[in-house]
Order: C-alpha cells, then structure tokens, then sequence
C-alpha cells in the first residue's frame, strides 16, 4: 500500500510538471482571482454609495474570504470540470495515454494520481484566492474606514477555514464526475459538454418538477446539484425567501447533503476507475 | 504457473516474449487468431505482415494496452497473470505514430517520461537526444518537430530507463529514405549492445535489413516464424542454362522436389533446395542434357511472403499492403 502510495504521489509530481506549462489553469486562476476580486470592490464601491453592515461585511475581513469563497465556488465549479475534462482528455487526443502504460504505469494509479493533482490545485486555487482577498480586504477596509454605526458584524474568523473546507469538499463530486464522462467518452469535449449539461439539467428538471409534484422532493434530495447547494449553505443564518422556497423546495440537511455528495464522489470516481482500468487503449 | 521462463534470465537463447494462442477479438474482427510466437534473447526479431495483419494488436496486447480474448503470453520470464506489469519496466516502447505533449519541448518530454517511469537522470537524456540526433532541437517544442525528429524521439523515449527489451512498432513510418536508413542503423546498434528488439514492420526490405528472425503475420494468423536465413533456404531455387533448355525443362519439372519451372532471361529457373543442386544436375546428366551454368538463388523476402501468404499482394517499394 505505501509502495502504491508512493507510486501515486510521484505520478502527481509529474503530472504537475506537464500541467503547469499549460496556459488553462494559469486562465483559469486568472478568472477566478478578477471574479472573486470584482465582489470586493464591487461591494466595497456599494458601501461609498449607501453605508451598510451587510456590504461592509463584503470586503472586510473576516466576512469577505467566506463570501468571496463561495462565489469561487460557483465559478470553481465550471472552471473545475473544464480543468478535469482537459487534463484527462487530451491525453486520449494527443495519444499519450498509450506511452505511458506501455511503461507499466498502474492504470488505477494514473487516474487517481491525476484526481489527486485536480483536487490539490482546487484547494491551491482556494488559497490562492484567500490569500488575495485578505490582501485587498484589508486595503478596502482601510479605505472605507470604520463599519457602519449600528450593523452588527456577524462573520468570524472560525468561519473561514470552514468555508474553505465547504468549498474545497464540494469541488470533489464535480470533479468525480467530469472524470467519469471523460473516461467515458475519451473525449475532453464530450467529458465536459456532458458534465455541464449535467449540472444544468440536473437544476432544470429539479425546478420543473418540484413545482409540479410534491413527491419529487424526496427524488431531488438525493441530486447532486441541490447537495451541493445544501452543503454549501449548511451552517449558513440565510433566511431563504418563501418565494424562493416554494419554487426549489426544501434543501436537505448538512449531513445528508455530505453523505449524498461521498456517495457521488465513490460512485463517479469508482466507475472512472473501473472504466480506466478494463478499456482496451486502441490507436483509434 | 503457465510461464516457466526465470525472472532473471541469463542464458542467450531463452525466450523474452513467449505467446500462447493468444487471441483478440473486436465484435465480429478477429483481430489476431491464436498467435504462438517465440522471441528469443537478444537480435533483432520482426513481425511482419500487411497493415491489418495484427501486429500493433500484438504489440498492445503484449503492453497491456490492449486485453487479450484468450491466450496467455510471458515477457521476460513474468507471465500475463502474475508480475507481468513488473515486466514492462524493463521494456521499452514505440506503440504506432510518435505521441507526446505537443506544448513540452522534446527534451521536457523525455523528462516527463523519465520522471514517470522512475529511472535515470538528466545525463542518459542528453545522452539519448544525441544518440538520435535531436540534441539542438531538444528546446523546441514537439509541436514543431517534422516527422522525422518525432519518431527520432520516439526511439530516445522507448530507451528511457535502459530497456532490455524494445517493441518498435512501424518505427520507420513517415520518415524519408535517409531517416528510414539512420533508424535502421539504430536499430542495428540497439541489438549490437545486447538488447532484443521486437520490430513490426509492413516493409519487406526493412525487415530483411534488419531482422535476424521474422514472424509473418496474415489477417491476424501465423503464416511462418523463424530466422530469416532459413525461411529462405526452405525457399531457394537453382537458375541454370544447358544445351537443352526445353529438355532439360521437361527432366526438372518431372522431379517431385522441384515445385516449379519458369524461363527467366533465357535461363531455367527450378524452384529447389539450392543444396540438392547436385541431384539437378545428376538428373541432367542422365538424359543426355549438359548444364553449361548453374547458380543458386536467393530467394527475396519479398518472393517467400507473397508465396506464404498467397493474396497478400506487394506494391512496387516492397511494402506488404
């Protein structure tokens, strides 16, 4: 086991040697810096026009980083399964998925080795962005002074590594399944056409059908985009609008939304293995 | 255990690959049909056959890209159910058309590849990219290579990590004359070190430069396997002229060991064993015919698998497709 363990932690060394001299995740860290930076500002600009202890909140430490990290989120998500799809497809593109095993590189290895790299870089890029709105929070608190007379600060800092700890955990299903549609089709367009279609028709239908049939609730508590949802917001004191929730129902629990997303994570990561492992690698 | 070959061998005449009626079916295509070949330690070994004969299905299969139907097969004393992939460390390998990252220059690619398999250091690469000539474009990205300098790459790739064992699979494909004779000349090297080289070709001239045993491989069966000097022998015929020709045309053809008789620029031409000669002219003799001269022929590679394959037709380069 440590031999396998080894073996897969020098895979991932060296798939972070090719995949840093690719422009996509250097793009990709780019976008999701200026999204997650435009929310500090943006807010920080609010606050000038009309003073509030919410928007303070914003761009502040420390209720900028949990903010900013959930919206790094909801972009990490697209950016996660074009990232996973590329990194696993091209190597069904360029052929190069054949010179490696023919060296008697372990099929299962590879694959984790490559999830293994995906899921450091989401945390990395989670730091990363961390990193930045601290720095630019603390720049836009000291412009803007003390918070607004009367608003009652309700971020700590106990909240920040469990945003990062939410996030980070609920990257790990969208990346479960962009391998699997990758390993599925070998296709890094197809892997990741698929997987957004995915999460779009996923809330589509959610939306659709919880208007319509109370039963479906059950069914939907068990979807992969309405978990996420769920746990990223556990923990959260959002009032939800009723209108809100007649119209997407009730989300499930924290630990429901955990149990649900380990379960996508086992299942899309074992059937990428299993597909990985048993698929003849032919020239075509 | 099926494979009885030790894991370290050290005698010259053992076998490193072994196959065992191995087969491999795609739907209805029977890709490779019960294939029993033996690959001895050490020269250079070909696998010959036109394109769609099974020869990269082999390949593959002998490198786990590909899982056999049924059949079992042993790689350097390891067997296709225990320890095989431990094998594959030791073997190195061009697997179809030259595959790398096309952004990595030539010499980061090597790098990746030497990192993943987990043997040598930054020397045996610049050693490599000299050994195939690429070492002042070894910056360059792959991307930028012609054709020539990808497959060159190719065979600095399949040497990472010293292999005792090379699979080239069409190593010559797309490369001009000139390239196609270095290779050869590679090759060649390869096999003076002492490393076998398994090498599948669809050029009849290729293999005859370079091989010293051969497998003919026809839609996915065996049709011969040996070395290349005997398969020939088996093969040879005697070309002669007499002061009887149609005479002597009659006497030769009426011998159960000759298998045919054809008039070639005024001569006989006698499809026979070139050491029964002997006989030949014996026969001659005794009907009155004198031979006036007589030598034997080499039968081509070329000749030998378009009569072992039977319509497996050449084209004018010698190419077996």
């Amino acid at each position: 086991m440590i031999a396998h363990m080894a073996h897969i932690m020098n895979l991932t060394r060296w798939e972070w040697y090719k995949l840093r001299r690719r422009w996509l995740p250097w793009i990709m860290l780019g976008v999701l810096l200026v999204v997650s930076q435009l929310f500090v500002w943006v807010s920080y600009s609010f606050n000038r026009s009309e003073q509030s202890g919410d928007v303070y909140a914003n761009f502040t430490l420390p209720g900028s980083i949990p903010n900013v990290l959930g919206l790094a989120h909801s972009i990490g998500v697209f950016l996660v399964v074009i990232l996973t799809a590329s990194v696993l497809g091209t190597e069904y593109r360029w052929r190069t998925i054949r010179s490696i095993l023919a060296r008697g590189t372990g099929r299962w290895q590879y694959l984790t080795s490559k999830v293994v790299l995906l899921i450091l870089l989401a945390g990395g890029a989670l730091l990363i962005v961390m990193a930045v709105t601290t720095v630019s929070s603390l720049i836009a608190g000291a412009l803007a002074g003390d918070a607004p007379a009367g608003s009652s600060a309700s971020a700590r800092w106990i909240d920040v590594p469990i945003a990062f700890g939410k996030a980070w955990f609920a990257f790990l299903p969208y990346i479960a399944l962009a391998a699997f549609f990758t390993v599925l089709t070998t296709s890094s367009a197809a892997g990741m056409a698929i997987s957004l279609v995915y999460y779009y028709a996923e809330s589509i239908v959610a939306a659709i059908f919880l208007n319509f049939l109370t039963w479906f609730e059950t069914a939907a508590s068990y979807m992969l985009g309405r978990n996420v949802t769920a746990w990223m917001k556990s923990g959260d004191d959002v009032v939800i609008n009723p209108l809100i929730r007649a119209s997407f129902g009730t989300f499930p629990g924290a630990l429901h939304a955990f149990l649900v997303l380990v379960f996508y994570i086992v299942a899309l990561g074992g059937l990428a293995i299993w597909l990985f492992r048993r698929r003849d690698l032919t020239g075509n | 255990m099926w494979c009885t070959l030790p894991k370290s061998p050290t005698r010259m005449h053992e076998l490193v690959v072994e196959t065992h009626a191995l087969t491999k079916r795609y739907g209805s295509v029977l890709a490779v049909d019960s294939l029993s070949i033996q690959v001895p330690r050490g020269g250079v070994f070909g696998l010959l056959g036109p394109n769609g004969s099974g020869k990269t299905t082999t390949m593959s299969m002998l490198l786990g890209l590909v899982s056999p139907t049924s059949g079992t097969f042993c790689l350097l004393g390891h067997d296709t159910r225990r320890g095989w992939q431990e094998a594959l460390h030791h073997i190195g390998a061009i697997v179809e058309s030259p595959s790398f990252y096309p952004y990595l220059s030539g010499r980061m690619n090597l790098r990746y590849f030497q990192g993943i398999i987990g043997r040598g250091d930054s020397k045996d690469i610049e050693r490599l990219l000299d050994l195939v000539g690429l070492s002042s474009r070894a910056h360059s990205k792959f991307s930028t290579y012609s054709q020539g300098m990808k497959q060159r790459l190719s065979i600095a790739y399949a040497m990472l990590g010293d292999p005792d064992l090379l699979f080239l699979d069409e190593p010559t494909n797309g490369l001009d004359p000139a390239g196609m004779a270095e290779v050869r000349e590679l090759i060649r090297h390869l096999s003076a070190e002492g490393r076998t080289v398994l090498l599948s070709s669809h050029l009849l001239h290729e293999v005859e430069q370079v091989c010293d045993r051969v497998a003919i491989l026809s839609r996915g069966r065996l049709i011969a396997q040996g070395a290349i000097r005997d398969l020939l022998q088996q093969r040879g015929a005697v070309r002669l002229t007499s002061t009887d020709n149609t005479k002597a045309a009659a006497v030769i053809s009426a011998l159960p060991w000759v298998t045919a008789v054809t008039v070639e620029n005024g001569y006989l031409v006698a499809e026979a064993p070139p050491e029964r000669s002997w006989e030949l002219t014996k026969a001659l003799a005794e009907q009155g015919v004198s031979v006036k001269e007589m030598a034997p022929v080499q039968v081509s590679l070329e000749r030998y698998f378009l009569e072992v394959t039977g319509d497996d037709s050449p084209s004018a380069q010698g190419e077996t497709s």
